[in-house]
């Protein structure tokens, strides 16, 4: 399927056409099982935003959504599998270097001779162990495993509320909804009193969502007549009048 | 299931002998009021009568010659002299010699407020007729020259295999003329079959196209699968309509409404004014560059294209207001429409 059909079909499952030109493509989908399973998509992907409550359905907007997409990719941002382990590993890297600075005045051979020692255990505090209070430990690693358990918490989960009717990934819709508020913070602007408004939808400079024709003075070589090529976003396009 | 086969192929040419009874009412209607224009004994364009003093209207296909040979819908030959020229639409006045008003009927332009989406129409080529469909006349065109003019386009797809598109009539099933083709859309591979033209060399039967005499397609061609699908664009029915009374008039002058300002979107909802001739009505009236156009007349101006289609629909003399923005602060302009001089 080309790209221009693809994009057609977004716009029109996000309700960006006019009637005509719906009608027309209903009709080019109506034959063709790839597009009609394009068009699905497509649909149940509009349907799955109008479910987030961030997104009012008068901003929704095939033009933005698609600039979010191809910038920020529907690839859910990649999570580490352990990424809870930073929080011990920067206790680990504090307290080892703290360490290192309170016992900078023994000698390097006594810090190592006592790395085989058993695990010292840390008394409880009742929270974070103050370190100008806490026991001399010959391990340092000791000290470490200990301050990672008081440290540690658990990993919070976000709470991702999907369509009934389709199940989407959660760091798909994540990624969605990072996608189209990234898209929408982008285009905040400030309206003539100064304050600022909503999102301009890029749609109000087509207002039939029919794309511009630029007719080129030139002659196709192909059929002799003037050259003519649409354009999607007529915001740039200067007319005189 | 042989006998569904047959019924289905039945019912299909039925359809299609209502389809071509049609079209042959139509082109019955239409060929009397066009003229074939001919180079070097070859048909080239075609020209449609609109005075009954001889005055033909046709497309601007490179028509060099100050006079060009034509063929009449009854086989006389005629002379057609260039007149005038209207460089926003590329369409151009000829002059019939010798003209008498028995020797054809005048066309009339479609009127408004009918039917616009998916109408059957006739494309008349060099060839003769073919149908297409009349998908929009809602398109918005503008032109890329310096006038950067904006007009209302209506979106035509057809079938041909011939390769000078420009200028063919195209007339509505009442055999109105709904408009002259002007531009073709240069990517339109997205609909149909592709088309793949084989050059046959001269030794195994190729020869000279009987309709086209150009270089390019000396050697004749064979072609497999449907016809080029063609997406191609005319002015709308009351830009044509303008045309023809600008050229029926005393001064054969299309008056084309304009203030001469140049505007894209603003960053608000408005018009944001880029340039301003010098010594156009919008310069007498005060707009300058910078200036948010964000009302006319009784219209809220949300971006350019409302601009442009709100000077089109004017005529040259009216007085139009015109609510601006300045520095955020709004001004209230009074503005009379003049014409494009020359673009």
């Amino acid at each position: 399927m080309n790209k221009k059909l693809e994009e057609q079909l977004a716009k029109m499952a996000f309700g960006d056409m006019s009637p005509e030109e719906t009608a027309r493509l209903e009709q080019i989908v109506a034959g063709d099982r790839e597009a009609t399973r394009v068009l699905n998509e497509y649909r149940d992907m509009r349907t799955d935003l109008l479910a987030m409550s961030q997104v009012p359905e008068h901003q929704l907007s095939t033009d933005r959504l698609r600039h979010a997409i191809l910038n920020q990719g529907l690839k859910p941002a990649s999570r580490p599998q352990f990424g809870w382990l930073w929080i011990p590993t920067m206790a680990a890297t504090l307290a080892f270097g703290i360490m290192f600075l309170r016992n900078a005045r023994h000698s390097p051979l006594e810090q190592i001779a006592g790395a085989g020692s058993p695990v010292a255990s840390l008394e409880s505090t009742g929270g974070m162990p103050e370190l100008d209070r806490a026991p001399r430990l010959q391990n340092a690693f000791a000290f470490a495993d200990a301050s990672a358990q008081i440290l540690s918490v658990a990993p919070i989960e976000p709470t991702v509320v999907a369509h009934p009717r389709r199940r989407m990934s959660a760091d798909r819709l994540a990624a969605l909804r990072d996608a189209v508020n990234q898209e929408f913070e982008n285009n905040l602007i400030v309206n003539a009193s100064g304050g600022v408004v909503a999102n301009q939808p890029e749609s109000r400079s087509q207002p039939s969502g029919a794309p511009i024709v630029l007719i080129d003075t030139t002659k196709d070589s192909a059929t002799g007549a003037q050259k003519a090529t649409e354009v999607d976003s007529g915001s740039n396009v200067v007319v005189g009048g | 299931m042989l006998w569904s086969a047959v019924s289905l192929c039945m019912a299909l040419s039925g359809t299609d002998q209502v389809a071509a009874a049609q079209d042959a009412a139509v082109w019955q209607i239409a060929q009397r009021s066009i003229a074939t224009i001919l180079r070097n004994g070859l048909p080239c364009g075609q020209a449609a009568l609109i005075g009954k003093s001889g005055l033909f209207l046709a497309g601007d296909t490179g028509l060099i010659d100050p006079s060009v040979e034509a063929r009449l819908s009854d086989g006389r030959r005629i002379r057609l002299d260039w007149k005038a020229m209207d460089r926003a639409t590329q369409t151009v006045l000829l002059q019939a010699e010798d003209w008498t008003p028995d020797m054809g009927i005048v066309v009339t332009v479609r009127p408004p407020g009918q039917p616009l989406s998916k109408t059957p129409v006739l494309v008349v080529l060099p060839g003769g007729p073919v149908r297409g469909e009349l998908v929009s006349e809602n398109r918005l065109g503008v032109l890329s020259n310096s006038a950067k003019r904006m007009f209302p386009l209506g979106e035509v797809r057809f079938e041909s295999r011939e390769q000078s598109l420009a200028g063919a009539l195209v007339f509505d099933q009442e055999g109105h003329l709904a408009g002259l083709l002007s531009a073709t859309l240069s990517d339109s591979s997205n609909q149909g079959s592709r088309i793949v033209k084989v050059p046959v060399p001269a030794g195994l039967g190729g020869g000279a196209s009987q309709l086209d005499s150009s270089p390019r397609a000396q050697a004749k061609s064979l072609s497999f699968g449907p016809a080029d699908p063609t997406i191609g664009y005319t002015v709308s029915s009351e830009v044509l309509r303008r045309v023809v009374a600008g050229f029926l008039s005393p001064t054969h002058k299309v008056m084309h409404p304009a203030i001469g300002a140049f505007c894209k979107d603003a960053p608000t909802p408005g018009a944001l004014v880029q340039q301003v001739t010098s010594g156009s009505p919008a310069d007498k009236g005060g707009l300058e560059p910078g200036d948010i156009i964000v009302k006319m007349g009784d219209k809220p101006i949300r971006n350019q294209f409302d601009f442009a289609r709100f000077v089109d629909t004017k005529d040259v003399g009216d007085t139009i207001t015109v609510v601006v923005l300045r520095d955020l602060v709004p001004k209230t302009l009074t503005i009379s429409v003049g014409t494009v001089e020359k673009s």
